[in-house]
Formats: C-alpha cells, structure tokens, sequence
C-alpha cells in the first residue's frame, strides 16, 4: 500500500466519535451538516455523554459565564469566556440569553454542562422564574416555581445525584421551607432544616458549594453567652449531603473561629477542595482583610491549609470565585476607584471590557447535553 | 534475562516481517490477547497494517518501552512523533485502532482534532473525502437551526 492511497481512507464510526469527542460544542453544531452521517453521530446520546466525560477532564472545556449588567441599562448580559487568568479577558464572547425579554437575570451556580438561572421583570422579584439553561447549545428549560418565595437569604445548590442518576436542586432559606427539586421527579419537596440555618450572605441569593455528591454552606447562631445586642455569633460548616438527604457538620479551621469582627465568611469549592474564607473588617484601617483555607483531606480537620491573604485598600467584598491552573485566585470584588464590582486575580484586574456595574460568574463545562434530556416532564 | 526474552515476528500486509520483544509487542492490546489465548503460531500476521505504518508504531512502543526516560523527554518524542503527513496521521489512526493500542489511538485522534479546529464544513469534508449527502434544502435546514454556531 503506498502512502497516497491512505489519504482516501475512511474511519469507521468508533474513530470519526473519538476524533469529535475532542472538539468544541461551537465545530460540532457546525459539522452536523457535514454529512448525513456526521449529523447522525454529534446528535446521538451516547456521543453527548462520550463527549462531556472527556470534556469534564480537560480544563480547555472549563468555561466560566459572566452575567453584567452596567449601572445606567437596567439589564443584564451574558458572556462566554475561557476560564484561563491569561485569555479570560480577551476570548469574551456575549451569547444570547434565554428570555431575554425579562431584563434581570442571574447566572446561580453551575454543574457539569448546566447553569442554574433565576429570571425576573423587576430587579427585587419574589417569584422569578427558574431556568435551567446549558450556555454552550443555547438551550434552556423552565423549571418548577418552589413553594417558598426569594427570603432575604436564599441559597441554591445544584448538583448531581449518582445514587439515582439524577440533578438535584438545593434551596435554603433564612425565612420560610428547606426545599429540594429532583429534576426527574418535577416538583419541590420541603424538607427539615438545620437548627443553624443559614448565615448572613453578602447578596440576597447565592451558591451553595457542592462536593463529594455534598452541599456545604455556613450556618451560624446568635452566640447565647453574648453581651452585646444583636449577639456575636457561632459559626458552623453545614454540609446535606444530596442522596441520603441528611444534615451534618464539618469542624471550621481553628483560627477563623478565634477571629473577631467577622463581616462574612464563605464556603467554595476550589480545585476540587473545599475552601472556606472569611472577610474581616478593621475599623482603625478602614480595611477588610480576606484570608482563605482549603481543606486538603476532605473530611479531616487538621488539614485545613491557609492558601490566601488578599488585602487591598481599593477594594472590598472580595469574593473568591476560582483558581486558575497558574495558581491566581480569581474573585470579585467592590473596586472602590471605579465604584463597581470587577473580576480581579491576586496580581491584576481582569476582564476590563466590563464596565463598571453588577457582574457574576460561574463555571460550567462545555457540553451537548439538552436540559430537556435530564427532566422528566418536557 | 535474555534467555527468558520471549520474541514475536509481526508480518504486515506488505509481506515485511519484523521481530519484536514479546513485552513490547503486548502494548498492542490485539496482539496481547492472542499470546494470552495461546493463538500466536510462528508469525502473527497483521492484514491491515503496512510496514511503513508499522515502522512508526514499533518506534513509539520501543521508546514508551525503554528505562528511566524522563516524563520530558516522552513528551517531546510524542510532540514530534504526531508532526507526521495527514495520511501518515490516518494510517497510523488505522493500525492503532487494529491493534487496539488505546495510547496511540487517542493521541493521533487529538492531533487530528488539533488539525481540524477552525475549519469550515466544506474543508471537514475535503479533508476526509465525505460526500455531500444531504440534499441542498437539508443542508440549508440544518444551518438554519445552528445559525448561532457560524456567527
């Protein structure tokens, strides 16, 4: 067989899917009309998911959704970018929002291909719309309204489900039920919730964070023992876990407990650790200071690590949202010379063609998966 | 050692024979279950594989083979090792998929994947001589309903 010969040659199914697997959700919508063939291929379930476990392993696939809204349009957009400290800020690419014609929008958290997504007419809404949205296909489901109406404090968590092969969406509220959403089951189930509650959050809705099939937030108690009114406080790491459906607690690192002056303290998952950070305020600076653990063995106290200190005069209400494979801490923050929440890493701002205004990120990875495929009711 | 080396000859479709290091040769997962089922006679023939392709194979298993080379100095070979003509890059695609060696099937899958980026249906099809199969009207359809991935 000589060379040229080779060039006709035609791979059979296995290889044209392993060869696909590997390319973006943006080529594989523009290759299925390649050929009857190929169409067939890209839009076959077992392709989506061969896809997505390839593509949950490569950091390329890691894609964070911004949602910005600037301070004088009264609505949100949403970009695209690559989660790398390097191209973040250039790779931008605005996508199209599922109801658009609802000016307020906020990108919750994410899992796997899916971002969970509240929607509303008004910016303080009480029952917005809750979507589940996967950005890559621009596809987009509505899910069921819960019972409970936005608290003061509302925290989501979503995540899967191996034990019963399904999403599981979590809601705890300050105020009103403990509630959880099986998509495949269709509607809100109130649960039991935990005598700590939920803490103080710094936005009225935020993310829980989900690891080891286990939502984690930080509950807290006014401390009895106190003296002064409105009481300091206990403080205590929360975990449900998203099978069993049962509540348990994980011990804080040692020195955010002897802290005074809590402003904040935050849970989230970062390089696949879980990572609790606290937000202290100095009156006599005039300065906040963020201080950052991850804990190393999950589950084991005495590996909790300290891996950041971020104090910085010109910003406040730093929020941790990610760690680059470089190493950067990338979070959000209240930059008080442009008064206006930007995306900063540890050495520089990052995404500067955002004017100043309200943003938030989450990540989610690149996928083919329809939410229609994961709820049984569509 | 070596009178416990137990050696393998490999006929390819071009009737060239090579011999082989049985250890080596098991990389290949084919080879590798037909010396476990006892099947392996004098020579193993390999119908679908050419002694070019197999030239190439035999240098990646003999170098992802040999002691103390550092994880550098694979990744370099392995960089150079795909930077091979297209249809040396499809044929060795082939052998890989024949012999059932999952390292160098991926590998070559990625590169072709790295060829590919950025190219328009017209070049997919050019470059893997796929017919057209889809009538005008299909093809306009199927735009249509991904519009938002050729902005």
């Amino acid at each position: 067989m000589d060379v040229d010969q080779a060039l006709t040659v035609h791979f059979e199914e296995g290889i044209i899917m392993n060869i696909l697997s590997r390319l973006s959700v943006r080529s594989l919508h523009q290759y299925k009309c390649v050929s009857k063939l190929w169409n067939i291929l890209i839009s076959d379930p077992y392709f989506k998911m061969k896809h997505f476990k390839r593509a949950n392993n490569d950091q390329n696939s890691q894609k964070s959704l911004i949602t910005h809204m600037c301070m004088n349009e009264n609505r949100f957009s949403s970009y695209c970018c690559p989660l790398s400290s390097v191209q973040m800020g250039e790779d931008a690419q605005k996508i199209d929002r599922p109801l658009s014609s609802k000016p307020f929008f906020r990108a919750l958290c994410g899992c796997d291909g899916f971002v969970l997504v509240l929607v509303s007419g008004i910016m303080v809404d009480k029952h917005p719309i809750h979507l589940l949205w996967n950005p890559s296909i621009r596809e987009s489901i509505v899910l069921p309204a819960p019972h409970s109406e936005i608290c003061d404090y509302t925290c989501y968590g979503f995540g899967y489900d191996s034990t019963s092969g399904d999403y599981k969406i979590l809601r705890i509220c300050d105020q009103g039920y403990n509630e959880i959403l099986a998509l495949k089951g269709g509607s809100w189930r109130k649960i039991d919730k935990h005598p700590r509650g939920v803490s103080n959050v710094v936005t009225r809705t935020s993310c829980l964070a989900f690891l080891h099939e286990t939502f984690h937030w930080i509950g807290s108690i006014i401390d009895p023992r106190s003296h002064w009114i409105g009481g300091s406080r206990i403080y205590s790491l929360v975990l449900f876990s998203i099978s069993k459906e049962v509540y348990g607690e994980i011990p804080l690192p040692e020195q955010i407990l002897s802290f005074v002056g809590i402003f904040y303290l935050g849970v989230l998952v970062l390089d696949g650790m879980l990572s609790v950070y606290s937000i202290t305020f100095s009156p006599d600076l005039n300065l906040e200071t963020l201080k950052l653990w991850v804990l190393k063995d999950y589950g084991v106290k005495e590996s909790w690590t300290a891996l950041f200190t971020i104090e910085d005069p010109s910003v406040y209400r730093v929020i941790p949202k990610y760690r680059f494979a470089d190493g950067e801490l990338l979070f959000s923050c209240f930059h008080i010379p442009s008064s206006g929440t930007q995306f900063r890493t540890s050495s520089r701002p990052l995404v500067s063609w955002l004017q100043p205004g309200i943003q938030d990120m989450v990540v989610f990875t690149e996928s083919l998966i329809s939410p229609k495929s994961v709820v049984s009711y569509v | 050692m070596s009178s416990s080396t137990k050696f393998l000859t490999l006929k390819t479709c071009d009737d060239k024979k090579f011999v082989l290091d049985e250890a080596i040769a098991v990389r290949s997962q084919t080879i590798k279950n037909m010396v476990e089922d006892d099947c392996v006679s004098n020579v193993i023939p390999l119908p679908n594989v050419n002694s070019k392709t197999m030239t190439k194979v035999i240098e990646y298993w003999k170098k992802h083979s040999e002691e103390g080379v550092s994880k550098d100095v694979l990744m370099d070979f392995d960089k150079a090792f795909v930077k091979v003509h297209h249809s040396i890059l499809h044929a060795l695609i082939l052998a890989a998929n024949f012999l059932n060696d999952k390292e160098i099937l991926d590998m070559m899958c990625q590169e072709v994947a790295d060829r590919i980026k950025g190219k328009t249906p017209e070049e997919i099809r050019k470059e893997f001589d796929i017919k057209n199969d889809f009538t005008p009207e299909e093809e306009e359809e199927i735009r249509k309903e991904n519009a938002w991935a050729f902005e």
